[in-house]
């Protein structure tokens, strides 16, 4: 019931900010823009409120949300009256009824929304039956949720996954709003489909502003949603859809004619969540600076060039920014690096201690990798699909996956064609934002790995938006149906999500099925035995070299799970009593398990994993 | 209408088309390995097991989950 609850109340409180801003007359993209990023803020300055006193419970949160919905109801209802409701009813009753007129007179549109809606609703079945699966949230995405059930607050705890307290925390933020709410993690892997929703719109549009036709940047837009690293990341708790579908809302943002207030507080909100969500958000945000003095440049000049009045919106630009640069300031004092635990080199210099994100992304697939070398080489052999993955092509985080055929075989051509009419026709701003999304592709550490790089999709999706707006139409709807039919493979090759090996899909299910706890198959039925032991209130330890983490909690979050910092056997023992620890997990062949082996009772052994019991 | 200016009019057209004919050739004829995983390992494997697991046999998941989580 909660989980319906949950759904219910988020539905309603976003409905609530839709309403304001129905009323303050915003419409269509800046209407939704608005009430989306805003409805985010109240859960993040909300939960944050909360955790800054460890009061972040469910109910806490609930009571919170409840108020502040409630108390912008009565204060619009007492502005606008009660007649607001009404018309907002009949805007939504118009435009449903203009885009199904739309629809119908666009046969080729309609079948690809279909195709798209079908895949989405797929996924969401799917996130729904599954537990959390993915290699990241196990390991320190949902670990953080997990902490937040157990503590009630944000803070770091000690943990020896360096990950889970230096990562920024905004992708968290969103994706704990439901566990918080529903008090389970049923719909956390779905976080990111509003996201998706997010990007469709924010592309359609910046295609409508560089100069193609609606329904062209329609049938366009659709087709971030057949790019296969986003279908497997929509259902998983990972957070690369959120930050690239915040940077074409940024991009759509700026590029809309109508910009105040509301718009430079709006850029602040998701410059502030692309900065939260992950490290590399600040080259999004770079990329994004020449639009924004821009806009600036534009200000100036009406307002008599004064520089005071110009500059004047950037605060409200900054404020919401504070959250975002708190995650930095944060890792800075605490571990003497801002984007810990990475470190960073400027000229060969080491500015901050640690690796390097391109140090970490080399290690991670040198070795047993085969992918060739050369930056160049690896983009092609990534980007024509040459190597699969376990028996899957495709997977949320591939190295060898590229963005699926639609781009390969449809929106490269139409790349390089649409820059040629565009250059032609003079669209100068069709240019300007195809350069800067290749110069952030460019300036991308480890650019062939489509994970990081899924806004280059969104390069190839305004090209073929406007290429089909300028030739015929004859050869537009023949690359359309082609477009179609490759859209077609690729939700038949990706409805699996391949978070596993496809042999490992049943069992998963099984499990499923008879109502266990997550961990299931994957990532060992050593979490299992945990969770089928752990009585409400006991604690579990892991070690110093885990892989996983959050499959020690149980469904329900009322167990306690832990690390022990210990320099030595006789120390870690001792803490272990202190702590009134019950369990104990080695993932690896690491000092714990030397320690309990011979000290403590083995009591199940999978693979490499092996728990024993203390108590 | 002259050749010559059908041509010079359509000529983008007809580069677009051409691109996109030598990239479906490449993703989809050049690199075998992708195409054979594709279709025999991926897909198939998969279509037979979502099938069978979630349709055919397992539809009562569904209702198991309303019951148990909603």
């Amino acid at each position: 019931m909660l989980v319906l609850f949950s759904l219910l109340f988020s539905v309603l409180a976003f409905w609530a900010i839709d309403l304001w801003s129905f009323a303050l007359r915003r419409r269509g993209w800046l209407r939704f823009v608005g009430s989306f990023l805003l409805f985010y803020s109240q859960v993040i300055v909300t939960e944050f409120a909360l955790g800054l006193f460890s009061w972040l419970t469910t109910l806490n949160l609930v009571l919170l949300n409840v108020v502040i919905t409630g108390g912008l109801v009565v204060y619009m209802f007492r502005k606008f009256g009660r007649k607001v409701v009404g018309e907002y009813l009949a805007d939504l009753k118009r435009t449903m009824k203009e885009t199904w007129n739309d629809l119908k007179s666009d046969p080729l549109g309609l079948i690809l929304l279909v195709l798209a809606g079908g895949l989405v609703l797929w996924v969401m079945f799917l996130g729904v039956i599954y537990p959390v699966s993915d290699f990241d949230g196990n390991s320190y995405h949902m670990t953080f949720i997990g902490n937040v059930m157990q503590y009630h607050n944000f803070w770091d705890k000690p943990t020896s996954i360096p990950w889970l307290t230096g990562y920024p925390k905004g992708g968290e933020f969103m994706e704990m709003w439901s566990v918080l709410t529903a008090r389970s993690d049923l719909l956390t892997d779905l976080s990111q489909v509003p996201f998706a929703a997010l990007g469709v719109y924010a592309l359609y549009a910046i295609a409508v502003a560089v100069g193609a036709a609606k329904k062209q940047a329609r049938f366009a837009a659709l087709l971030f949603l057949f790019v296969p690293l986003v279908i497997n990341q929509l259902r998983t708790s990972y957070v690369d859809v959120m930050l690239n579908t915040l940077f074409f809302s940024g991009l759509a943002l700026l590029l809309s004619k109508s910009f105040r207030r509301m718009e430079w507080l709006l850029l602040g909100i998701i410059f502030s969540l692309m900065l939260s969500i992950k490290s590399t958000g600040v080259l999004f945000i770079a990329v994004l600076a020449p639009l924004v003095a821009w806009k600036l440049y534009g200000d100036w000049k009406a307002h008599d060039r004064r520089w005071r009045v110009a500059l004047g919106p950037l605060v409200l630009v900054a404020i919401p920014c504070v959250f975002g640069l708190y995650w930095y300031l944060k890792d800075l004092v605490l571990y003497g690096s801002p984007i810990y635990p990475f470190g960073f080199k400027l000229l060969g210099h080491s500015i901050f201690p640690g690796k390097t994100f391109q140090e970490f992304a080399a290690d991670a697939v040198n070795g047993s990798t085969s992918l060739p070398p050369g930056n160049l080489a690896r983009i092609w052999y990534v980007w024509t699909e040459q190597k699969d993955w376990f028996g899957c092509l495709y997977n949320y985080d591939t190295n060898y996956a590229g963005f699926g055929p639609v781009w390969f075989v449809i929106m490269l051509p139409a790349v390089v064609t649409a820059l040629y009419l565009a250059v032609r026709k003079r669209k100068w701003l069709f240019v300007a934002v195809s350069g800067l999304i290749g110069l952030l592709f460019l300036a991308y550490p480890s650019d062939y790995y489509t994970r990081y790089t899924v806004f280059m999709t969104g390069a190839g999706i305004l090209a073929l938006a406007f290429a089909l707006t300028h030739i015929g139409r004859l050869v537009g709807n023949s690359v359309k149906m082609l477009t179609i039919g490759l859209a077609v493979v690729v939700g038949a090759t990706n409805f699996t999500l391949c978070t596993v090996n496809p042999p490992d899909l049943g069992p998963e299910l099984k499990h499923a099925e008879q109502g266990s706890d997550r961990g299931l198959v994957w990532p060992s039925s050593a979490f299992m035995y945990i969770q089928n032991h752990m009585k409400p209130g006991q604690t579990v330890a892991y070690d110093s070299k885990p892989w996983f983490i959050y499959p020690l909690w149980n469904a329900s979050y009322s167990n306690k799970v832990i690390y022990i910092p210990a320099s030595s056997e006789t120390d870690w023992l001792r803490k272990l009593q202190q702590k009134n620890v019950n369990y104990v997990i080695a993932q690896s062949d690491d000092n714990e398990k030397k320690w309990a082996t011979g000290s403590l009772k083995l009591v199940y052994k999978d693979g490499d994993n092996e728990v024993f019991q203390v108590r | 209408m002259k050749f010559s200016k059908f041509a010079k009019e359509h000529a983008v057209e007809a580069v677009f088309v051409i691109m996109i004919a030598v990239c479906f050739y490449v993703y989809f004829v050049v690199y075998e390995t992708r195409s054979r995983i594709y279709w025999y390992e991926t897909m198939i494997h998969d279509v037979g097991y979502i099938l069978n697991t979630f349709v055919v046999h397992k539809v009562h998941t569904v209702l198991h989950f309303v019951r148990h989580h909603l």
